[in-house]
């Protein structure tokens, strides 16, 4: 059951869901208890011409007084502690009465708040801040109406699966929960919300058991190799958007080395592999590869001897998370504001429904 | 010149690697590459492996043979990648070891090390593999070889 509007008022709570209301002695941290002989009709509080009595849409503790919400009007109540108080004269009247910037309002609001010396009120993906007057419609700040993904709440997730061709021994388990625990504090950071998918032991398939020593070609993003192909096609129990992180035994490239890491995927298989080991943002380095970051500078080569964005010994590159190197600085390590943007726009973040 | 080894740890310590990892490691550091080799992080020993490979030393040779004898299975597969490097001889005697390894893994990357300059035994071994290993990838990975090195 949803509830339509909710009122702070001392010792007591209430909380509005259609015609209905009840009132709960306050718990300071808890649900409080509900008194009895609730629910009630809003009705019982006796508004004039009926106001209310099928439903309110916002309330508003204001000290000495509280405020009704309901379509494009309200109701000024002088505030009795645990009864429905006194509605003062001249109410109801138009919420357009308090003038609000660009008739911001008028037609009804969806949400109340009290904050101190503050109030805000909230209509569509909008909010105006108010500095109160205890009586009177107070005052709208400078800046107002804004909108509420201001405020940093809109938040994106992302589901992350492993699968791993080495036994899921105990200390295997906890390298995967390290891992995963450290890319959802750093993701939370830039509104992203890692959520913990299956762990799938692939030890026992005899089919795989060569991919355990993965070939990953040049590691180039867009060109998996027959063998990630293969491995990638696993993907038991994982939608269509979300990540697979397969965990091996090594990582081998043509390139006569081996990888702590690789994110090529196949298209439509967002995923990555990795091996075991300390480096406790390899995951997150890997899946920021996928969400579509790169690496933050290179280490100059004799083929390559001047890169675009060279890595600079004592700079703070090494503070960021897509630091080519696992020997990050200052840990954890940052993501910058330009990278959160790539990586909320990625396809594979999805929404939170808030 | 040698660089100390933590310096040289820093360096291979790289998560996805380029030819600019190993740039300037030589024979001087053969020493802290083996001290690496026995480091418990298992990625950054095989790492030492790789440089190992691109070292012309005696120093570096012993390494990689004994690499192939190794108990971690990365580092044999290391080992497998390298013997592609190394001379005949030694590539031979590194094959043969790992073509026989128990992992597929290991035993995959010794089947594509193998070229025509291997001897018999190590060819003969490859045959083997393609026609009876218990993996039937590393099957079609052995095939596939033999007919390259034939000219298929």
């Amino acid at each position: 059951m949803a509830i339509d509007a909710a009122l702070y008022s001392g010792s007591k709570c209430y909380f509005f869901h259609g015609s209905q209301y009840l009132r709960v002695t306050r718990g300071d941290t808890g649900p409080g208890t509900v008194d009895s002989g609730y629910p009630a009709p809003i009705s019982n509080w006796g508004w004039p011409g009926g106001f209310g009595a099928g439903g309110i849409d916002a309330a508003l503790y204001s000290r000495s007084k509280c405020y009704f919400f309901k379509g494009n009007r309200y109701v000024r109540v002088t505030r009795g502690d645990t009864g429905p108080g006194t509605v003062d004269p001249g109410y109801p009247a138009p919420i357009s009465n308090w003038g609000w910037p660009g008739g911001f309002g008028a037609a009804g609001i969806d949400a109340a708040l009290y904050s101190g010396s503050k109030c805000y009120f909230f209509k569509g993906n909008q909010y105006v801040r108010v500095t109160r007057g205890d009586t009177g419609p107070g005052t709208v700040d400078p800046g107002y109406p804004a909108p509420i993904s201001n405020w940093g709440w809109e938040r994106e997730f992302i589901r992350i699966h492993f699968k791993s061709l080495l036994p899921v021994t105990p200390a295997l388990g906890q390298f995967m929960d390290t891992q995963f625990t450290e890319l959802q504090k750093l993701y939370a950071t830039v509104h992203i919300d890692a959520r913990r998918g299956s762990t799938e032991d692939l030890s026992g398939d005899p089919n795989l058991s060569s991919l355990i020593a993965l070939d990953v070609g040049r590691c180039l993003l867009g060109q998996p190799t027959q063998e990630q192909r293969d491995l990638f096609s696993h993907r038991n129990g994982a939608g269509g958007n979300d990540l697979v992180v397969y965990v091996v035994q090594t990582l081998v490239s043509t390139n006569n080395s081996n990888f702590v890491g690789c994110a090529t995927h196949p298209d439509g298989q967002p995923g990555a592999a990795v091996v075991q080991n300390s480096a406790r943002w390899l995951t997150a380095h890997e899946v920021g590869h996928v969400l579509g970051l790169r690496h933050v500078c290179e280490f100059p080569s004799p083929q390559n001897p001047s890169p675009n964005v060279a890595c600079v010994a004592g700079s703070n590159q090494s503070d960021r998370l897509m630091f080519p190197n696992v020997q990050w600085t200052h840990p954890p390590p940052d993501i910058a504001g330009a990278e959160a943007t790539t990586m909320l726009a990625s396809g594979l973040t999805r929404p939170l429904p808030f | 010149m040698a660089r100390s080894l933590t310096e040289l740890r820093a360096q291979l310590s790289e998560i996805e690697p380029s030819d600019a990892t190993f740039a300037g490691i030589d024979a001087a550091d053969v020493e802290h590459l083996i001290a690496i080799m026995g480091d418990e992080e298992g990625w950054l020993a095989e790492r030492a492996v790789y440089a190992l490979s691109r070292i012309d030393s005696a120093g570096a040779r012993q390494a990689l043979l004994s690499a192939a004898e190794d108990p971690r299975m990365a580092i044999r597969v290391a080992a497998a990648v390298a013997a592609a490097t190394v001379p005949a001889a030694q590539s031979d005697q590194m094959l043969l070891k790992l073509l026989a390894d128990p992992q597929p893994g290991v035993r995959k990357f010794a089947v594509r090390a193998v070229s025509e300059r291997n001897s018999e035994a190590v060819l003969r071994r490859v045959r083997e593999i393609s026609a009876a290993d218990d993996d039937p990838r590393l099957q079609r990975v052995a095939e596939e070889r033999i007919s390259s090195i034939s000219g298929g």
